[in-house]
């Protein structure tokens, strides 16, 4: 019988001890003699090539299984995104569509000479409603395109929430009369407490966004808004009565255009962007936004916002002053270069004018204010050809201090009104001018009998 | 280019030879370690030798003095063995080392035109049989 070195045998033993620690690389020397050990070495260097080009093979495999999935998962979500951006778009040319039908068809309905003015004043009220409807979603859009640029800031103040509250339940309590809701709203804390810094004008967004929205999916029973003082946070929360949010869905409803995929009957008007709008802001105030629903039985909407102790150094929120102003002379220049636009300040503003001067660039206005002294107030289109109104309104601060510079954009948002001020603006109007913004103005810089 | 031309029926790479013979046979005679690019430049001086030759093709492998075979050149020889153009491939080794390369070679090949041998003379009486 053959022997063999026990040296030899060694060098496999720990070969194999390697291997089994993972190492397929190590190989076994093969003499001249090409015996059966040799034999026993070359198939075992032959086994460890092989095991590790398997381990090679399973290794890429992995990775492009990995690749694979990632490939499956953005493709997943192009479609979605495709999916719902169409969903969007045909949502979208809806919303826009219909209330421009109210609008232009009812507006065409007002010119019947045989009008009663019971029927004009519905009508007119459908006209108003549609505009606000279209209005609405045009807010919502451009906020949601400066939260994806990254362009929404936080704007903090000192704010009282019970004023927050009540102000949102006194802007939509008429409308959830008209659905036959009850409405109600709660303080968790006294006026005094109820103090927090934070954005006003994020925080009436998500309210009344809320409330909204319960108020839109409830048919019947009641929606209760209001908040708690937490321990270092107020919650807020908005309950209705409504249809409810199924399980399943109720993560997608926060993010955009879910509404307009959602393919079934109980999703109602609008794009499906308010709720991702009200959970930036929350998220950009440092809180976070939950819901606890059931179909069928309604949806409570959670969402805190940090609280500390502050100080309210303000002067209570302006809500608004419907008194007609109680002057007929005020030399007026309405900077706008729209027709339309200018047509509607000027009947808004003619009872309380003696006269009226349109200017439609920048430089008219300019030019009109080194030669009149006498005019009292500048309504300045911020968008104006040549000159715009921030340019026009630095130059004429050169010149004059004293007039009262009123700014007025379709831009609406804080930051506009920042700059408005910054460039000498005594203060800022948001188009659509309403009736009740514009008489505030008024009386506010133009009391009776002062000039 | 790794191999050289001795004549038109014959080759050497390195030590390994290959070698159109009687009977529409390549001989091939294997000498230590087989690499990948060992086994292309067999697969091309094996279409060079083939294209010598009218009809299928056989193969007789010396296996005696090879050494280690790499997966990815034994994966070339089962190409070549799966080829149309083959008939038979015969491989051939007195010593264990050889009957290993073979099993290892052989082993996931799922033909029958694939026997190991212990002499040239059995592998060459398979093949012309």
């Amino acid at each position: 019988m053959k022997t063999f070195s026990s040296k030899r045998i060694e060098e496999i033993i720990t070969a194999i001890m390697a291997v089994a620690q993972g190492d397929f690389s190590v190989q076994i020397d093969i003499s001249e003699d090409h015996d059966d050990l040799d034999a026993l070495a070359m198939g075992f260097n032959m086994m460890t090539d092989d095991l590790r080009e398997k381990y090679l093979i399973e290794k890429e495999n992995e990775y492009i299984k990995h690749l694979n999935e990632e490939l499956t998962a953005a493709k997943e979500k192009a479609e979605l995104s495709d999916r719902l951006k169409s969903a969007f778009l045909a949502n979208m040319s809806h919303e826009i569509r219909t209330p421009m039908n109210g609008i232009l068809g009812f507006t065409g309905l007002l010119k019947r000479p045989d009008l009663p003015d019971e029927k004009k004043n519905d009508f007119i009220r459908i006209i108003e409603q549609s505009g606000e409807r279209l209005l609405g979603l045009i807010n919502d859009i451009i906020n949601i395109s400066k939260i994806e640029a990254g362009q929404q800031q936080v704007h903090l103040s000192t704010i009282n929430i019970n004023h927050q509250v009540l102000f949102v339940f006194d802007s939509l309590r008429l409308d959830a009369k008209s659905k036959g809701l009850a409405l109600a709203c709660t303080y968790g804390l006294s006026d005094e407490e109820a103090i927090i810094r934070s954005d006003k004008e994020k925080l009436f967004g998500i309210l009344t966004n809320l409330v909204k929205n319960a108020i839109k999916y409830t048919d019947r029973g009641k929606i209760e808004f209001g908040y708690i003082k937490q321990d270092d946070s107020i919650e807020f929360y908005v309950k209705d009565t409504g249809i409810g949010i199924a399980e399943d869905k109720q993560n997608d409803i926060f993010e955009r255009f879910i509404q307009a995929d959602i393919n079934n009957k109980m999703a109602r008007h609008g794009v499906g962007l308010g709720l991702s709008i009200a959970k930036a802001y929350v998220e950009m105030l440092g809180g976070s936004i939950r819901v606890n629903s059931k179909l069928g039985e309604g949806s409570t909407f959670y969402f805190t916002l940090p609280y500390g102790s502050e100080t309210y150094d303000q002067l209570p929120e302006d809500i608004g002053d419907l008194t007609v102003p109680d002057r007929s002379d005020l030399r007026i220049v309405i900077a706008e270069d729209d027709d339309i636009s200018f047509d509607l300040i000027s009947l808004e503003m003619g009872n309380f004018t003696k006269e009226i001067i349109r200017a439609q660039t920048g430089f008219e206005v300019i030019d009109i204010c080194r030669h009149r002294t006498d005019i009292d107030l500048i309504l300045m289109d911020v968008q104006l050809p040549g000159l715009d109104g921030l340019e026009a309104t630095r130059q004429i601060r050169n010149f004059n201090k004293e007039i009262t510079i009123i700014a007025q954009t379709a831009y609406g948002f804080v930051e506009d009104r920042e700059k408005a001020i910054e460039v000498g603006c005594n203060d800022y109007l948001s188009k659509p001018i309403g009736r009740t913004d514009l008489y505030s103005m008024i009386n506010k810089y133009f009391q009776p009998g002062l000039k | 280019m790794k191999y050289k031309k001795i004549n038109d029926t014959e080759y050497v790479m390195g030590e390994n030879k290959i070698s159109l013979i009687d009977n529409n046979i390549i001989h091939v005679v294997a000498k230590g370690e087989q690499t990948l690019d060992d086994a292309l430049c067999y697969k091309e001086m094996c279409e060079t030798l083939s294209s010598l030759v009218d009809g299928q093709i056989n193969y007789l492998i010396d296996l005696n003095d090879c050494g280690k075979n790499a997966p990815e050149a034994r994966n070339i020889w089962k190409e070549m063995s799966e080829e149309s153009n083959t008939s038979k491939v015969g491989l051939f080794g007195l010593n264990p080392v050889a009957r290993v390369i073979a099993s290892f070679v052989i082993g996931t090949y799922k033909h029958s035109n694939m026997v190991f041998f212990k002499t040239k003379e059995e592998a060459l009486a398979w093949i012309t049989e």
